[in-house]
């Protein structure tokens, strides 16, 4: 009675394709994703390998790179290259907080103004509203308000992010709405919490990390420019920005001080923008088969 | 009564990508010609190899990672194989023409329709730009656009989808060219459009003598519009000959099973399922590709490979068993369910 | 009819706002019955507000005007658990094998997914009850682990129709069940829905422009043409005898089943009017060849012209059924 699909093996044609050719990385990922772990190893264990970065040693001030000081040092005689591996962790935690309260709140807002139409018109109103605050300004602000310190940075840096996220996810999650699969949802009794966070969540996810990895770059980068201002991370924690900062008074003298805490900023945000790229190269629907020949 | 002249003549086509390990195979040695004025009906499910076919013809496959191969490919005698590139350009939309399903993806939807129609017209036919607009117009008149000037000036969206097919089809023809491949130029159509567009498609096809490869999986296309088909299995012709053979006495397992499968087919009844579907990409094949979906199939069709029998002039089949499938439709569906 | 209809559509309106100046009615003025163990096909081409009508009967929109009552409820207005409860009566089943099934859930998750929404038995029982359906629509029992991207069009369609069986509703709608279906994947799924409706009696809605699948499986017929109903009645008279000229028409111009059977047609010109700017009075008139002056300034009712057909149109009247000339043998 029913058709002989019990007697053939019939997987789909689609199954053969898709998971060789998406195993394999490109060397420009593995690249990335290489340097990726190396900083986080730094970050974790910087402080412990590189010995003294914070004592002031006169006598060894403005030294070029060498055998005794890898990276030079700065006008204190300080050691650039202990410093900037310190810095490390600043950065990464920077960008990994701001990349998930960003995001967090960000999706949060975003499926609720995406799916229900009623809310979405007040809510990114306020997300726009939003985006037109400065990152910078408002980092100044909250320096002076409430002392500047890495809690108030973060802050700073998110909440102009937040608009972002919600953005993109509101956008997919009204193209995800119209979807039979979600329309099927709705017919089946799913109820409205667990169509949001059953079907339609799970399925933004790709978009949605791979956004979240663009946002951590650029906060690195802003935690950078903010330290570089002097509203960012107080001199005593070195921060990348905060070397480059005092760098750039003795940049003809000594550039040092300020090329190798940029150049570790540099492959930083390029290793996770690679990373982002290549997350969303594989998680793109389309590139799944669609075999009409 | 004369024999019309073959117009595309193509032997042994198979089309191929990837390479290694990944090489798979498209389209497997299929030969069809076309003469003037007849159209030649390619008829396969998707997975087929229908649509690979008639690109590989002009070439409109990226060649990197395609690799094409026949004994012979010719247009009136010249061939197509190893063109040197600047006459294939001269033959794609000169000499071929093609129409594709989605009228709206291939439209500009940047440009109007008048500079598509004459831009089509300069490039092959070298006219100056007014006997250009005028060829146009006289195109668009031909295939009922009625105020022909207006439309020109239009872009694709905002025409239907059965006037931008009418549009396409005027592109593709005002250069008078002697073969037009429609790959399955009706399927976005609403059915009383679709009717339309394969009436002009006939009707300007008699005009202009064209042979026209009309790709499709509708057999109710094939009924009307066809003078031969040729039936399309995981990349093989595996049944090819003048369309009423192939309604009256199909001779393969997979052209019966096709037939019977249509509700036309069996008011009321069952429909007669072919079971499973398409073999798995990159699986070698030994005896029939269809064997295991097929209600003939026998042992040795598993395992012997099939050599294309000729039955009567010009209806050709790559069956084993066609002798039993020709018994005709009642002995058929005791097969099929027995 | 002697007994109440499953669903009852009366006077349904459905209008979509384009801008501040325009409103599109999808459906305008439609009214429909569907009873127990039949099946009805709603068949008309693009724009004519089948599927828009198929949601309005789901509920999954509510109508602007018109009643809808499912088994002899009103629920037009309903939400809310109210509405979820009723949705165990009526299921559907998509176009689109490919986007009608969570990419991120497994065969067998979502066949279970209705049963826990609505708590029906334990755990093992709901695994137990997917078994079974899985079984029922012809699908491997060890597919419940596999995800969509590993089953074929066919595959994936009787997943749905698995799920749309799991709450054993008493309708089933049927979008375009086989349009995106391979012709020979279309028998296989075209036979299960009509052994489903023999074995538990469900009432059948099928939304379809395929005039070929209709005939084949259809109890009774209803033509849409630009978001109004212009011809109903059993599906054999129909399609033999149709009264209605766009009916005609659209009849006309489906592909002969045997190239012997070629003949010259009568093919009408024009496109299918979008229904943002429908022509006045009978929306058909501009691509009638029967068309009077009346039929382009008033609008023709759906009236009953048989104890069991009925039909818009000015030159049919009632209990005297214009004379078609040539009636369209529906060849086999």
């Amino acid at each position: 009675m029913a058709s002989n699909e019990l007697t053939l093996d019939t997987a789909g044609v689609a199954s053969d394709d898709t998971p060789e050719a998406t195993r394999r990385l490109s060397a420009g990922v593995k690249a990335s994703l290489y340097l990726l772990c190396a900083y986080v190893a730094i970050a974790l264990f910087s402080p412990l390998l590189v010995g003294d970065y914070t004592t002031i040693n006169t006598g060894q001030r403005l030294q070029p790179p060498g055998v005794e000081h890898w990276f030079g040092t700065d006008h204190l005689g300080r050691e650039i290259f202990a410093r900037s591996l310190v810095g490390t962790r600043t950065s990464l935690m920077v960008g990994v907080t701001v990349a998930a309260f960003a995001t967090v709140f960000g999706v949060l807002i975003g499926l609720y103004a995406g799916f229900f139409r009623m809310a979405d018109r007040i809510v990114m109103g306020l997300m726009d509203g939003l985006m037109a605050i400065p990152g910078v300004l408002l980092a100044i602000a909250l320096a002076s308000l409430l002392g500047g310190n890495l809690i108030t940075l973060i802050v700073a840096i998110t909440v102009p992010e937040i608009p972002r996220m919600a953005r993109l996810t509101r956008s997919v999650v009204l193209s995800l709405r119209e979807q039979s699969f979600v329309v099927a949802a709705v017919s089946i009794g799913t109820s409205t919490p667990k169509i949001l966070f059953r079907h339609i969540l799970p399925n933004a996810v790709g978009t949605l990390s791979v956004q979240a990895t663009y946002v951590g770059a650029a906060a690195i980068l802003t935690e950078s420019v903010l330290s570089f201002l002097g509203v960012g991370i107080p001199p005593e924690v070195p921060s990348w920005g905060n070397i480059m900062a005092v760098g750039r008074q003795y940049f003809q003298l000594a550039p040092w001080i300020v090329g190798f805490p940029g150049l570790f900023l540099c492959l930083l945000v390029l290793a996770v923008n690679l990373l982002g790229d290549s997350l969303r190269d594989r998680l793109d629907p389309r590139t799944n088969i669609r075999s009409d020949l | 009564m004369s024999h019309p002249q073959v117009v595309l003549k193509v032997e042994d086509l198979s089309v191929s990508f990837g390479a290694g390990v990944e090489r798979f195979s498209a389209v497997r040695g299929i030969s069809f010609d076309i003469a003037a004025g007849k159209t030649l009906c390619l008829v396969g499910e998707s997975g087929s190899g229908k649509s690979v076919s008639a690109m590989a013809l002009l070439g409109l496959l990226p060649p990197a990672s395609t690799s094409i191969q026949a004994r012979r490919i010719t247009l009136h005698g010249e061939s197509l194989l190893d063109m040197r590139p600047s006459r294939m350009r001269e033959v794609r939309g000169g000499e071929i023409a093609f129409i594709f399903q989605d009228p709206m993806t291939s439209l500009n939807p940047a440009l109007t329709v008048g500079f598509q129609i004459t831009e089509a017209i300069r490039l092959h036919r070298k006219e100056s730009a007014g006997a250009a607009r005028r060829l146009a117009l006289d195109m668009l008149e031909r295939v009922r656009i009625s105020d022909g000037a207006q439309r020109l000036e239009c872009y694709p969206h905002q025409l239907s989808g059965g006037m931008r097919q009418r549009v396409m089809i005027a592109m593709a023809l005002a250069c008078r060219p002697k073969v037009l491949i429609a790959d399955e130029p009706t399927t976005a159509l609403d059915v009383t459009v679709q009717a339309q567009i394969l009436a002009l498609i006939d009707e300007l096809k008699h005009e202009f003598g064209t042979a026209v490869l009309l790709i499709t999986h509708d057999f109710g296309v094939v009924a009307e519009m066809a003078d031969e088909v040729a039936i399309m299995y995981a990349g093989e012709i595996v049944e090819s000959g003048p369309v009423s053979d192939i309604f009256d006495a199909p001779s393969h397992g997979y052209t019966a099973g096709l037939l019977a499968a249509l509700p036309k087919a069996r008011e009321g009844q069952r429909l007669v399922e072919i079971p499973g579907s398409l073999p798995r990409r990159g699986r070698p094949q030994t005896g029939c590709v269809f064997a295991p979906r097929c209600a003939f199939s026998t042992q040795d069709c598993q395992v012997a490979q099939p050599v294309p029998v000729q039955l009567t002039a010009g209806h050709t089949t790559r069956c084993m068993n066609h002798t039993t499938i020709r018994l005709g439709p009642v002995a058929q569906a005791e097969v099929a369910h027995g | 009819m002697a007994e109440h209809a499953l669903v009852e559509v009366e006077d349904v309106t459905r209008q979509y706002r384009l801008d501040w100046r325009r409103k599109v009615r999808a459906v305008d003025g439609v009214s429909l019955s569907l009873h127990a163990g039949e099946t009805l096909s709603l068949v008309g081409e693009s724009g004519c507000g089948k599927s828009t009508l198929a949601r309005l009967i789901l509920r999954l929109e509510a109508p602007d005007q018109g009643r809808i009552r499912l088994a002899g409820e009103d629920i037009t207005t309903l939400s809310g658990a109210a509405l979820r409860e009723r949705r165990r009566l009526m299921q559907m089943i998509f176009q689109d094998p490919y986007a009608c099934l969570d990419p991120r859930m497994t065969a067998g998750d979502i066949v279970r997914e209705p049963l826990d929404n609505y708590h029906i038995g334990t755990p093992p029982q709901r695994r137990a009850a997917v078994h079974d359906l899985m079984d029922r629509v012809g699908l491997r029992r060890d597919y419940v682990s596999r995800y969509p991207y590993e089953l074929s069009g066919g595959q994936r369609q009787r997943l749905g129709i698995a799920r749309a069986l799991a709450l054993k509703p008493k309708v089933l709608l049927a979008d375009e069940p086989v349009s995106a279906l391979d012709v020979s994947i279309r028998a296989q799924v075209i036979n299960l829905l009509v052994d489903l409706q023999k074995e538990y009696g469900i009432a059948i809605l099928l939304v379809s422009h395929d005039i070929d699948v209709v005939a084949h499986v259809s109890h009774r017929i209803a033509i849409m043409y630009v978001g109004r109903i212009v011809e109903t009645g059993p599906a054999a008279r129909v399609l033999s005898h149709p009264l209605h000229p766009y009916t005609r028409a659209l009849l006309d111009a489906v592909p002969v089943a045997h190239p012997r059977l070629r003949r010259a047609r009568q093919l009408i010109e024009g496109d299918v009017p979008s229904p943002v700017d429908p022509p006045s009075g009978c929306r058909f008139h501009p691509r009638c060849p029967m068309a009077t002056a009346r039929c382009s300034s008033e609008v023709p009712l759906l009236k009953m012209v048989e104890h069991d057909r009925s039909v818009a149109c000015h030159l049919v009247a009632p209990h005297h059924p214009m004379s078609p000339p040539e009636t369209q043998e529906r060849a086999t």
